[in-house]
């Protein structure tokens, strides 16, 4: 089996590793740090100890040699003395001290006695090592030091191993020696790496315990979240996730409730939202198809209105033809009425000259009356004087009388002419009278014949004006006219539009449907169902549906549908 | 114009007639009046009339005729006839001598000279002696119609005559204060 990269281990490996990790170190510490360690702090123990024991054996032999020198006694007497002081010193339990010469010859051996005088260069130990050469070098090169090597205990055969601590006193030559058996050390060192090795077991088996169950305490959500998130991945919404700790685990956990609440709330905006979409693109279909009627009853309004304006331009026309023709006929009339008012003033003029004549006349007529007044006067007179005068003045009298009557006569003619001509006067006064009345009527059958004029040629400016309103219309009309054909095919591209739409909601509906957001399932596939109508064969308005769309009817949907097929 | 009609129609029965008198006739509000002729001086157009203060309202003052002040009256006014003041254009002045003088009578017209035989003229009308008709000389039968003839010194009183004669001596001094009528 191969094995993994450390990032894909699980984490219950990873935490569980770093515990053995750690474990291990700490293994490889102690066995190779720790007990080494300890093992030479022992040794060096030891080592001191026999420093100091060889110490006082020199010291011993140096104050023997100095008191040899202030002549105490000779030179043999204190190697003598020194031999058998030192061969009487012992430490601990019966260790001795021994001497040898630098040729590793033994001197002084407490133990072995037989040996002194004797070289013991050629005496070695089980393992082959020549100890005595070993301890004259070591003195002689560094002048004290240690020797390990294998001598047997005091009453047994077998060799045991010893550390033995050698010391040189220069001036007689002399290497100082002693030694321990270090196999206790050994022991020690066995039972504290025992020791250790079983706290080392116990700890490391509590650690990957807790390790283990820590490991699972985290891996535990993890777990749920990772099911939670495929449960997702494949679009169930309905996934519940329990948070049931506050540390980051939990934290995660409900974020991703939380994610999956928003998302369920965004899918079920998008799904209603889809269906509203949906909806809406149906009614801009409807709307459509009325504005496309409406469109269509515009255009051919347009093309009536455009016939009538034709119509109407064409009466125009006409209209302004005649009102110039109208005007033109007016014009003739005021001059005739212009002529017929001069004549008229010639006329008024006459019926003057009439009047003054007839004036003159009457004032002639009165003079003739009042000439016949004063002639009927003197008549009287001379008819009174002729009275007086009796018998004389018949005949004056009578020529009075005649005088009277002619006077009488004249006066009664006076008078007729008076009544003719005031007759007459009356009569041109009232045909004056007749004639300035015709002649205002004339002069204001004029002015409205001016103003007929006036209308006229307001008229026929007022129809050129119409024409070219009318002109502007049409070409407004035309434009009207493109404008509708524009809209017609704007409500057609409106229409697939629309239907894009409704397609497009309905297939965003399908992708939404994706997700499950509620328990029932019946639910998820009436949605996916009113989703997608138009592929229904019979738009069946289901309760579940109308549950999800509780505005809809179901003649709405049977007009979705229809819309759908339209 | 009733004159002329009249006139038109006047009998000229006097000519030949026993102890017949001129008569003038003259006419006031279309009654027929008339007058002797031998008491008739002339018969002028209506002139201007100078008025003179505090004189009765029927005397409407004195004309100049031919350097001769005579006062002037009128007749209807005196008689309390109906249009009095209201001259027209042939309204004449009979000037007639009576006892106290000179006088001009405001008359509407003058119709005509008649002679009136005696035998055609009877007395005036008794209405009794309250009734003062003795300025009526007579009434005379013309035809169908009836004239009043007048008696000229009756029909001016005293008042008037003692006006007349102070007038006519007075005459030289008053200043000419005409006014029209």
């Amino acid at each position: 089996m191969k094995l993994k990269s450390f990032g894909n281990w699980k984490i219950l490996s990873k935490i569980i590793s770093i515990s053995v990790v750690t474990i291990v170190m700490i293994f490889a510490i102690s066995m190779l740090v720790l007990l080494p360690f300890i093992q030479k702090k022992l040794m060096h123990e030891k080592e001191a100890a026999l420093n100091d024991v060889a110490d006082i054996a020199v010291t011993l032999i140096k104050n023997l040699d100095e008191r040899a020198q202030k002549g105490e006694f000779t030179e043999e007497e204190a190697h003598v003395r020194a031999k058998e002081v030192v061969r009487g010193l012992r430490y601990a339990e019966g260790e001795y001290i021994f001497i040898i010469d630098q040729d590793a010859k033994m001197i002084m051996h407490p133990i072995k006695p037989e040996l002194e005088g004797k070289s013991v260069a050629d005496s070695k130990d089980p393992s082959g090592k020549a100890l005595f050469v070993e301890m004259t070098k070591v003195a002689k090169d560094k002048g004290e030091g240690t020797v390990e090597y294998m001598w047997p205990k005091p009453g047994q055969t077998a060799a045991s191993p010893k550390l033995s601590y050698v010391n040189l006193y220069k001036p007689w030559g002399w290497v100082v020696g002693t030694g321990i058996y270090i196999d206790d050390v050994t022991k020690e060192m066995n039972t504290i790496r025992f020791g250790i090795i079983i706290a080392l077991v116990i700890c490391a088996v509590v650690i990957l315990l807790f390790s283990w169950i820590v490991a699972r305490k985290i891996r535990q959500p993890l777990v749920e979240a990772v099911d939670a998130s495929n449960r997702l991945a494949q679009g169930d919404l309905t996934v519940a996730i329990n948070a049931t700790t506050c540390d980051e685990t939990g934290q995660l956990l409900g974020a991703m409730q939380e994610m999956i609440d928003g998302i369920k709330g965004v899918v079920n905006q998008t799904i209603e939202a889809s269906h509203q979409v949906s909806q809406a693109a149906d009614q801009i279909s409807e709307a459509n198809q009325s504005f496309s009627q409406k469109i269509t009853e515009q255009a051919a309004s347009v093309e009536e209105t455009t016939a009538t304006m034709e119509e109407m331009s064409a009466s125009i026309k006409s209209t302004a033809e005649n009102s110039r023709e109208a005007s033109n006929l007016a014009r003739n009339s005021k001059t005739l009425a212009d002529g017929g008012s001069s004549v008229m003033e010639d006329t008024i003029k006459a019926m003057d000259d009439i009047n003054k004549s007839s004036r003159k006349i009457a004032n002639i007529s009165d003079v003739i009356e009042e000439i016949a007044f004063q002639t009927n006067l003197l008549a009287l007179n001379a008819a009174v004087e002729a009275a007086r005068a009796g018998e004389h003045g018949k005949g004056f009298a009578v020529v009075a009388a005649e005088i009277r009557s002619l006077a009488q006569r004249t006066t009664q003619s006076a008078k007729e002419i008076n009544g003719l001509i005031e007759d007459s006067s009356e009569k041109t006064s009232k045909g004056v009278e007749l004639a300035q009345e015709l002649s205002k009527k004339l002069t204001e059958i004029g002015f409205s014949i001016k103003k007929v004029t006036d209308l006229m040629d307001e008229v026929a400016a007022a129809s050129q004006e119409q024409s070219a309103g009318i002109n502007q219309v049409n070409t407004a009309m035309g434009q009207v006219d493109q404008a509708t054909q524009a809209n017609a095919s704007l409500v057609e591209e409106t229409s697939a539009a629309a239907e894009e739409l409704a397609a497009q909601a309905r297939s965003l509906l399908d992708v939404v449907s994706f997700f499950k957001v509620e328990e029932d399932h019946h639910k998820a596939a009436s949605l996916r169902r009113s989703a997608k109508p138009a592929k229904l064969a019979s738009p069946k308005p289901s309760a579940p549906r109308q549950a999800a769309l509780p505005a809809k009817s179901a003649a709405a949907s049977a007009d979705q549908d229809d819309f759908s097929e339209f | 114009m009733n004159e002329f009609e009249l006139g038109g129609t006047q009998q000229r029965s006097g000519e030949g007639g026993d102890n017949g008198r001129e008569y003038v006739t003259f006419s006031l509000n279309a009654e027929l009046y008339a007058f002797d002729a031998l008491q008739v001086q002339e018969i002028i157009e209506l002139t201007t009339v100078t008025k003179v203060p505090h004189l009765p309202g029927h005397l409407k003052g004195v004309i100049n005729l031919r350097g001769t002040i005579i006062p002037v009256i009128d007749l209807k006014q005196k008689f309390g006839m109906d249009g009095a003041g209201q001259y027209r254009k042939h309204t004449c002045i009979i000037v007639t001598e009576f006892s106290a003088g000179v006088m001009g009578l405001i008359v509407d017209t003058v119709s005509d000279i008649m002679n009136i035989p005696a035998a055609n003229i009877s007395p005036p009308p008794d209405f009794g002696a309250r009734i003062n008709t003795e300025f009526i000389a007579g009434m005379a039968k013309t035809g169908d119609s009836l004239v009043l003839l007048l008696n000229v010194d009756r029909v001016l009183t005293d008042e008037e005559s003692s006006v007349v004669s102070q007038v006519v001596e007075h005459a030289p001094e008053l200043q000419t204060n005409t006014t029209e009528t």
